[in-house]
């Protein structure tokens, strides 16, 4: 499980600068305030989202054994 | 033949020798016939020929509608009034009545020739176009890249000349394919409002799945961005903005490029009851790319 501070130091890395803008108004760099804000954001968005992920396949996989199904047996019954 | 002072002393011969004489200087006097006139050689004296007179030869020219000059002797000049009339490029000559008119000057850029009975005396008019008979006005079109939001990029696209509007994206992806595609109501200030936003997204895969927004702090109309070679093309209505304090609704539809599944969409800002200018868009995280286009809906 990635912690909050290994996400935001992923983001960082990955987006050493941040803008806003458009095409016709131009673009501006985001200050350091709003950076940091913003990196956070994303960093919790993106921690929930793997939690959420994590959270139903465990789901998943415990409802497929009360059934005695495989993950084959599903798609089967799905299709 | 004798001079003045000579002595005549054989009259007969002279009157001959004078005689002679004069048949020689006339003699382009004799022949012609009935209706004939003399014209002149050439310059040397008694020179003559018997011609015919040319019969139809004009006499007098009169000026008609639409001519002026004229005359009855000597060079005669007539002129176009009707091309004397225009005095500027542009220019048009237009009927004032039973052979008459007059000149119309050229109007402003863009304008059309209008009938007009009501405009005496000349009936039409230059007149701008009335605008086009549509139910739709774009509004702004804009394109943006690699941003965090588009921040003030749609703020005042709402206002009180319509009621409705159609957002179209015609092209959105995001940096982060596992994100959420979302927007924010924007407001005089100009501040983003971050709370109150209700409704639903549904997702058609092997299955739909179902998500409730309750009180969010935006609204997701995806649930995964597109990328670049396969962005993801949204569209929504959305009321109740740009004219005094209300709740805004909306409903729209989108297509997941990156993973091929299209979304259905409404939702409502519950939160606060205000003037609602703008919006922007934006990503659960990582930046967020395309061309959006905002259009007024109109009323009548």
């Amino acid at each position: 499980m990635t912690t909050k501070t290994e996400m935001i130091e992923q983001l960082k890395a990955e987006y050493p600068t941040l803008k806003n803008g458009d095409d016709e108004r131009g673009y501006q760099d985001l200050s350091a305030a709003d950076y940091q804000a913003t990196i956070e954001k994303w960093a919790d968005a993106k921690l929930k989202r793997e939690a959420a992920a994590e959270q139903a396949a465990i789901d998943k996989a415990a409802l497929l054994a009360k059934l005695g199904m495989s993950q084959d047996d599903l798609k089967t019954l799905l299709s | 033949m004798p001079t003045p002072t000579d002595l005549v002393t054989d009259l007969p011969a002279d009157f001959e020798v004078f005689g002679q004489a004069v048949d020689t200087d006339f003699v382009d006097l004799l022949g012609g016939t009935t209706g004939q006139v003399l014209s002149k050689t050439s310059a040397t004296d008694l020179d003559f020929t018997w011609v015919t007179a040319q019969v139809g030869d004009i006499t007098g020219v009169t000026a008609g509608t639409g001519i002026t000059g004229g005359g009855t002797s000597g060079t005669v000049t007539v002129t176009n009034d009707m091309a004397t009339t225009i005095t500027a490029a542009g220019d048009i000559v237009v009927g004032t009545g039973n052979g008459t008119y007059d000149n119309l000057p050229i109007g402003t850029t863009a304008q059309i020739l209008t009938a007009d009975t009501t405009v005496s005396p000349y009936k039409v008019k230059w007149a701008s176009p009335a605008a086009a008979a549509s139910g739709m006005t774009l509004i702004t079109r804009q394109t943006f890249s690699a941003v965090t939001t588009t921040t003030t990029t749609f703020d005042g696209c709402f206002t009180s000349t319509y009621e409705s509007y159609l957002v179209v994206a015609e092209k959105f992806f995001g940096s982060d394919a596992n994100a959420d595609i979302q927007f924010q109501l924007r407001y005089a200030g100009p501040a983003t409002q971050a709370t109150g936003y209700y409704g639903s997204t549904t997702e058609f895969g092997s299955a739909a799945t179902f998500t409730d927004q309750s009180n969010a702090n935006q609204f997701a109309m995806m649930l995964y961005t597109g990328t670049t070679n396969q962005p993801s093309p949204f569209n929504f209505y959305i009321t109740m903005v740009g004219n005094g304090a209300r709740n805004p609704g909306w409903n729209g539809g989108a297509m997941n490029g990156g993973i091929n599944r299209p979304y259905f969409f409404g939702g409502s800002q519950l939160g606060a009851a205000r003037e609602y200018t703008g919006l922007l868009f934006l990503a659960a995280a990582g930046t967020v790319s395309g061309t959006v286009a905002v259009y007024g809906l109109a009323k009548a």
